[in-house]
C-alpha cells in the first residue's frame, strides 16, 4: 500500500502548478495537479483521499469558491481541508468569505514557500494520525467481533460435551440402579456434579467476557433504588435467616445501571454468603462522597479474610475457600471490579480472619466525569 | 381435530444429543412415535415424503418437530425458512432446542415462526421435564386436520370467520 499522503493542487494556470509543484516536493507526499476546479473535483469525488487541497480563488469557469461550496455539501469531501490562496488586493473580502465556506486556511498568491511547507506539513500530519486512529478503530472493531464469535462457539460447543456427561450417567444409572453399589453410586455423583461445576465455570467466564465486551450505557442511576431491587432478589437466600440491614441513603451516580445492579448483586450475595453461620448477620451498606469520587462499602460480620489474600480475591477464579464451606465459581469479584475499571472506579476490599470484612468501591462524581 | 396418533421428528446432528432427546421423550412415558433424521436437508426431505420417507407407514408425517440450530448440511434456520415457505408445513408446531442462548438466534427463531425455543439444558432431568411439557401441550392443542401425507383437506371457508384471509 502506498502510505504517501496525497495533496491536490488546484490552479487553472500551469506554471503556479508547477511553482507549488516544486515548493511541496517531499518523497512523503503524492502531489495530484488539477487545472480546473472541475478536474479537481472528479480527482476527489474518487477513492484516494487527500489530507488537504490547495485551491486557487481565481479560475476560469469553476472558482475556488464555488469548487469549495460544492466539496462541502458532499459527505465524503466535507472534511477535506481546504487552504485558499488569495491576491493581496481582495484579501479581506475573500477571508471572510473563503472561512464562511469552511477554509482552514489562506494564503497569498504567489505562496511563500516556508509558510506553505510549515502550513500542508501541519494538515500532513493530522492526515497521518486520523488515518492511523481509523486503522485501529478498524482492528479493534475486528478483534471484538472475533470474540464475540469465539464466545458464541465456546458456549455452543464446549458445553455439549458436559451435557452429555450428565445424560449418560444418568442413563447408566437408570439402567443399572438394582445393581448399583455405594461406592459407584458415589462415583457417578461425582461425574455429574464435576460437570454441572465445569459448566458453571464456563457460564461465569462467558458472563466476564461479556462484561469486557458490552458498551457502557451511561445514564443517572438511583443508588438507592438499585440497592433495593437486589435486596428483594436477595430475598429468597436469607429465608429463614436473621440478617439485619443497615442501609444508608445513597447518592445517584452516572453509570450502566445494569452493570452497576450486577455489582450490587454480587457484593450483596458475598455478604450475605460469608455471614452465614453469624445470628443475627449484620450487613451494612454505605456511601461517602469527596470532590471527585463516591465511595460505596459493603460491611458484613461473617467468615472474613486474611488481608495477606485481599488482592486476590478479585481474580477470576480465585477463592480462598473450599467450594465445600462455601459454594461459587470464583468470578464475582473478578466481574466487579471489572465493571468498576470500566465506570473509571477502583475497587479494594478490608478483611480479618472470623471478623468480617468490607468491600469498597468508588465511581467518578458525575459532575467533575467528563468522559 | 386432535391427533390420533403423535409423531415427533427430531432434527439433531449429534448422535449424543439425539439418543438423550430420544430418552428423554420415551421418559415422558407418553405414547409417541419418534423419527430421528440429521440435518435440515434430511428434515426437509422427510417432510416432502423423498426417497426413504415416501414410505408413510414407516415415516408418518410428524405431528411436531424438534429440532436443533446448529447442523451441517441444511441448519435449523434453514428448515424454519422451508416450512415457512411451504403452506402445508407451516402449521407444524417446531421446537428450537439449541444449545445457543445467543439472543440474536433467539429472536430470530421466532421471527422465522418456531412455536417455542428452549435452550439445551445442561442436566437431563430438565430436559426430561421440558419434553414432557411440550408433548402434553401439544397434546391439547387443536391442529388442521391432515392426511397421511401431510397435506390439508382442503375446506369451504364461506361464510366463516376467516374468509377475509384466504389461505
Amino acid at each position: 500500500m502506498d502510505s504517501r499522503v496525497n495533496i491536490l493542487l488546484v490552479d487553472d494556470r500551469a506554471e503556479n502548478l508547477l511553482a507549488l509543484g516544486s515548493i511541496l516536493e517531499n518523497p512523503e507526499y503524492h502531489l495530484v495537479k488539477a487545472h480546473s476546479g472541475r478536474e479537481a473535483l472528479r480527482w476527489l469525488l474518487q477513492d484516494e483521499e487527500f489530507a488537504v487541497v490547495i485551491l486557487d480563488i481565481r479560475m476560469t469557469d469553476l472558482d475556488g469558491f464555488e469548487t469549495a461550496a460544492i466539496l462541502r455539501e458532499r459527505e465524503k469531501t466535507r472534511q477535506t481541508p481546504i487552504i485558499f490562496l488569495t491576491a493581496y488586493s481582495q484579501e479581506r473580502e475573500h477571508v471572510l468569505r473563503g472561512y464562511s465556506l469552511g477554509a482552514v486556511d489562506y494564503l497569498f498568491n504567489p505562496p511563500e514557500p516556508e509558510i506553505l511547507r510549515a502550513k500542508v506539513s501541519v494538515f500532513v500530519e493530522l492526515f497521518k494520525k486520523s488515518r492511523e486512529l481509523k486503522r485501529q478503530t478498524e482492528l479493534l472493531a475486528a478483534a471484538k467481533q472475533e470474540l464475540e464469535s469465539f464466545c458464541y462457539s465456546v458456549s455452543h460447543d464446549l458445553r455439549a460435551p458436559l451435557r452429555h456427561i450428565d445424560g449418560f450417567v444418568g442413563m447408566l444409572r437408570h439402567e443399572n440402579e438394582a445393581i448399583l453399589s455405594d461406592s459407584c453410586e458415589h462415583y457417578l455423583d461425582t461425574i455429574t456434579e464435576s460437570a454441572v461445576r465445569m459448566d458453571r465455570l464456563i457460564n461465569g467466564l462467558l458472563a466476564f467476557s461479556r462484561m469486557s465486551r458490552v458498551d457502557l450505557q451511561r445514564r443517572p442511576v438511583g443508588m438507592d433504588d438499585l440497592v433495593k431491587e437486589v435486596l428483594r432478589e436477595l430475598a429468597r437466600e436469607t429465608a429463614g435467616r436473621h440478617v439485619t440491614w443497615e442501609v444508608t441513603p445513597l447518592p445517584n451516580v452516572l453509570g450502566d445501571r445494569s452493570l452497576l445492579s450486577q455489582v450490587w448483586s454480587n457484593l450483596l450475595a458475598n455478604a450475605v454468603k460469608y455471614t452465614r453461620s453469624r445470628d443475627p448477620a449484620t450487613i451494612r451498606i454505605g456511601s461517602r462522597q469527596t470532590n471527585q469520587e463516591y465511595e460505596f462499602h459493603v460491611r458484613d460480620n461473617g467468615t472474613g479474610f486474611d488481608m495477606r489474600y485481599a488482592d486476590r480475591l478479585f481474580g477470576v477464579f480465585q477463592r480462598l475457600h473450599r467450594t465445600e464451606e462455601f459454594e461459587g465459581t470464583g468470578i464475582g469479584l473478578a466481574c466487579v471490579r471489572r465493571i468498576i475499571e470500566r465506570h473509571g472506579g477502583r475497587t479494594w476490599a478490608h478483611g480479618q480472619v472470623n471478623a468480617g470484612a468490607t468491600f469498597y468501591f468508588t465511581l467518578p462524581n458525575s459532575q467533575s466525569e467528563s468522559h | 381435530m386432535k391427533r390420533p396418533c403423535f409423531t415427533i421428528l427430531v432434527v439433531e446432528d449429534n448422535p449424543e444429543d439425539r439418543l438423550l432427546i430420544q430418552r428423554a421423550i420415551e421418559g415422558t412415558g407418553v405414547p409417541a412415535e419418534i423419527r430421528l433424521v440429521t440435518s435440515g436437508e434430511e428434515a426437509i426431505a422427510y417432510l416432502k415424503g423423498e426417497g426413504q420417507f415416501a414410505n408413510r407407514a414407516q415415516y408418518q408425517y410428524p405431528s411436531f418437530l424438534i429440532t436443533d440450530l446448529k447442523m451441517p448440511h441444511g441448519d435449523g434456520f434453514s428448515l424454519l425458512a422451508f416450512l415457512k415457505s411451504t403452506p402445508q408445513s407451516a402449521i407444524i408446531p417446531t421446537v428450537i432446542l439449541s444449545a445457543s442462548g445467543d439472543l440474536d438466534d433467539i429472536k430470530k427463531a421466532y421471527i422465522m415462526g418456531a412455536s417455542a425455543y428452549f435452550i439445551k439444558p445442561m442436566q437431563h432431568v430438565e430436559l426430561e421435564r421440558i419434553m414432557k411439557s411440550l408433548i402434553d401441550f401439544w397434546m391439547l392443542c387443536e391442529v388442521p386436520q391432515v392426511d397421511e401425507a401431510g397435506k390439508r383437506y382442503s375446506t369451504e371457508s364461506c361464510g366463516k370467520l376467516g374468509e377475509r384471509f384466504p389461505q
